[in-house]
């Protein structure tokens, strides 16, 4: 009998593998109803290996049937000018000299991307009137930037039109959007430029912030992870909350009924981006998998979030690359990271120095081959930086979160409290770069097309099923 | 066991004695008995920031976008949220675009501009600076404007109700005075309005419009920096703020020549990027950020 875990792993990996080639192919649906069938046949009468194939097969087909079922926006009145009520349904992101906005009409299928002028700044909820071109995203380069956007549902963009305010509608959404802003207005004025905007990035999910030559810098080594909502930060915050708990003596169950809900609420008040909503599920569902006692349910538990999430928007897996390097990166750091721990003697625990780096390493590992491939490069020295870098980030957060909340009560005190906290990321933002200027930072890798990434991943996959199977066993 | 834990304390306290080691080597007092002006890197525009010796903080001009923020929070100390003066100079979107992006990240005490109002949306912004209770003025010639003791504002240009048509002929013009030290920054004005403040110096209180430092007007275009107004100005450094590869092709030629002529040391932010110069009310010294 197929072990049900077995059968489990290969379903979503089928899902995956479906998702994948109907997302680029279209396929009759015939097919694909003949060859379901086909497949639950093949596993109801078959053997315990053929069941295994057959599992996948069931797998892919559902993945390819879903992926077809992806909305199609061609009824757009595409390349005419048009005159439309709209309201801003997403934070506007701030550039260095314009922002972008997202709104929804009764006049436009699937969402609009507005381009403006940086004042008068959008808010969620504003009621606008729009006078502009509405054009069809398309592709450049080589990059599927119509696919890339239409993965949220945006279907077209308009680039700085007529525009005027009709009203702004009240919602839950538009009071906690008022609340986040409030706090980040906050933290800008405690904390100087731009420090403070690599909390912006970690805290609130502003990654638009950091300013290009810094955001460089982190990318160059291998280090953007700190500047948005990852899995790395999930876990400190929920680290920093079970501490709580455990300081109040609060069972167990209650401990992790506590850490989800306010992990929720974080996600809501950070404005429920695809991003840290993602992160926040991959990292949550691990680590509740860890406190529950049940470490080796964290893969399944993972690939059943990563395969829901897919299922809810097959386009996640091919266009978005923020999807792909998340999920890459914990399941790096569950298959591998105590594989290298146990290994690792040479290192000291001190300071969790020999957990850092084992989980570093994991998560370089299984989103490299990603990065090369969507990036073009690979940083040699992302181990150095991120293990000096990492410890960093639970002092950075706490310092974060406690300006950020003092600011809102004295905004003087929150000024010198912020203080170490400044020179703090201040010495981050210089590390960084002197990591960054070092020959070989950063390797360009030009010629890491889709057969290599297919390639390395699966053998990435095949290492990492004999380790968990290893594991398994012993 | 135990000596684990000794050695963990010994990281701890050696990573902390760093640190504040760290902190105590940046650390930037509040005060000094130097002013310091420095041209900020903010690609094809203009924003400088001033910083007196009691720490007063003066913004001329906000290049055009959010880059000055950056930029600010690069040369105020990390304590320091309040900017006491802005002077937006004229409403062109490369001087005034990104003071509009100021109060996310500071507190304004002070506005002044040169009344122009060409610009709508910054005029909007305005309205909200002063419900937020910054005080909103014009710049008028032969205002003086003490900022501190030994540190005044001499402002030259508008002259109202002189209004011109174009925005960039009512720059506004002003001298920054520390002890004996002067600098004079001229906004984007045109030939024709350094010729009318050469012309006229000497009748609104000055006895010499000769200074140690000059802006040259903007961006060392061909229209501003007669021969005329570097000989009365006698400035023996000169400040350009212009963008790399910028479409104008700032600086022009002529203006170069001119300075060169005038063995008057120039300073450019599209080739030396954020330039900083000290002044201890005597001489001047300007560098790039290093």
């Amino acid at each position: 009998m197929l072990h049900k875990s077995v059968a489990l792993a290969l379903l979503c990996l089928g899902i995956g593998v479906g998702i994948g080639a109907g997302t680029v192919i279209t396929i009759q649906a015939l097919y694909l109803i003949v060859v379901g069938i086909a497949g639950s046949v093949l596993f109801v009468f078959s053997s315990k290996k053929t069941k295994a194939v057959s599992m996948l097969f069931i797998g892919a087909v559902t993945g390819m049937a879903r992926s077809q079922f992806v909305p199609s926006f061609n009824e757009n009145p595409y390349e005419e000018f048009i005159e439309f009520e709209a309201t801003v349904v997403r934070e506007p992101e701030l550039l260095v000299d314009s922002q972008r906005f997202v709104v929804e009409s009764t006049s436009v299928e699937g969402l609009v991307q507005v381009k403006a002028p940086l004042q008068p700044r959008a808010r969620i909820g504003e009621q606008l009137l729009l006078r502009c071109m509405l054009h069809k995203p398309e592709p450049f380069d080589g990059f599927r930037y119509d696919r890339y956007l239409e993965r949220y549902h945006i279907s077209a963009l308009c680039s700085f039109p007529g525009r005027e305010v009709l009203g702004r509608t009240q919602s839950v959404r538009t009071h906690l959007f008022d609340f986040k802003s409030r706090l980040m207005s906050g933290l800008r004025h405690t904390l100087a430029p731009p420090e403070h905007t690599i909390l912006l990035g970690a805290l609130f999910g502003d990654k638009r912030a950091v300013p290009q030559k810094i955001m460089d810098a982190f990318r160059t080594t291998g280090t953007s992870h700190l500047l948005v909502i990852s899995g790395l930060h999930v876990s400190l915050l929920t680290a920093m909350i079970m501490s709580m708990c455990k300081a109040l003596r609060m069972p167990r169950r209650t401990m992790i009924i506590t850490v989800i809900i306010l992990l929720v609420t974080y996600v809501i008040v950070t404005g429920g981006q695809p991003s840290a909503t993602r992160a926040t599920i991959f990292g949550a569902t691990v680590l509740i998998a860890e406190m529950l006692g049940r470490r080796s349910q964290s893969l399944r538990v993972l690939l059943l979030a990563g395969t829901g999430m897919l299922l809810l928007n097959p386009l996640l897996l091919i266009y978005d690359a923020g999807f792909q390097l998340s999920f890459g990166a914990t399941a790096g750091i569950i298959v591998f990271g105590q594989w290298f721990q146990d290994r690792m003697t040479f290192i000291p625990v001190q300071l969790g120095l020999r957990s850092s780096i084992a989980t570093s390493l994991s998560a370089i590992i299984a989103t490299a081959p990603l990065i090369a491939y969507s990036f073009n490069n690979f940083s040699p020295i992302a181990l150095f930086a991120n293990t000096i870098l990492v410890p960093f980030m639970p002092l950075v957060m706490m310092g974060g979160i406690v300006v950020t909340g003092l600011a809102q009560v004295s905004h003087a005190a929150a000024t010198w409290v912020a203080i170490p906290l400044y020179y703090l990321i201040h010495l981050m933002i210089r590390i960084v770069k002197w990591f960054a200027q070092l020959p070989f930072a950063s390797i360009e890798i030009p010629d890491f097309n889709v057969l290599i990434l297919l390639f390395v991943s699966a053998h990435l996959i095949l290492i990492g099923w004999y380790l968990a199977i290893r594991k398994t066993e012993q | 066991m135990k000596m684990k834990s000794v050695t963990t304390i010994i990281i701890y306290v050696v990573a902390v004695c760093g640190f504040i080691a760290y902190m105590y080597m940046s650390w930037v007092p509040s005060t000094s008995d130097q002013l310091r002006i420095e041209m900020l890197d903010i690609g094809q525009g203009d924003a400088f920031h001033i910083r007196t010796p009691q720490g007063f903080d003066i913004i001329v001009d906000g290049g055009p976008d959010r880059r000055v923020l950056t930029e600010l929070g690069e040369v105020m100390p990390p304590y320091d949220h309040a900017i006491e003066l802005v002077i937006a100079t004229h409403p062109d979107a490369d001087h005034i675009a990104g003071l509009t992006e100021l109060p996310d990240d500071y507190t304004i005490e002070r506005f002044i501009s040169s009344g122009s109002q060409k610009s709508t949306g910054f005029s909007r912004e305005l309205d909200t600076w002063n419900e937020q209770g910054v005080e909103v003025g014009n710049a008028v010639r032969g205002m003086r404007l003490d900022i501190e003791e030994n540190v005044w504002l001499e402002f030259l240009h508008p002259d109202p109700p002189n209004v011109h048509e174009d925005p960039n002929d009512d720059s506004v013009m002003f001298i920054l005075h520390y002890k004996q030290f002067s600098a004079l920054f001229t906004g984007d004005a045109p030939t024709e309005i350094e010729d009318e403040i050469v012309e006229k110096y000497d009748t609104f209180g000055h006895s010499t419009l000769d200074v140690d430092l000059l802006k040259i007007g903007h961006h060392g275009s061909r229209t501003s920096t007669t021969a005329a107004f570097l000989e009365a100005t006698t400035p023996s450094i000169a400040l350009i703020s212009v963008g790399v590869d910028n479409k104008f092709n700032h600086p022009h030629a002529g203006p170069l020549y001119k300075l060169n002529a005038f063995g008057i040391r120039v300073f450019r932010t599209d080739i030396l990027g954020r330039i900083i110069c000290y002044t201890d009310g005597n001489g001047i010294q300007c560098a790039p950020e290093s």
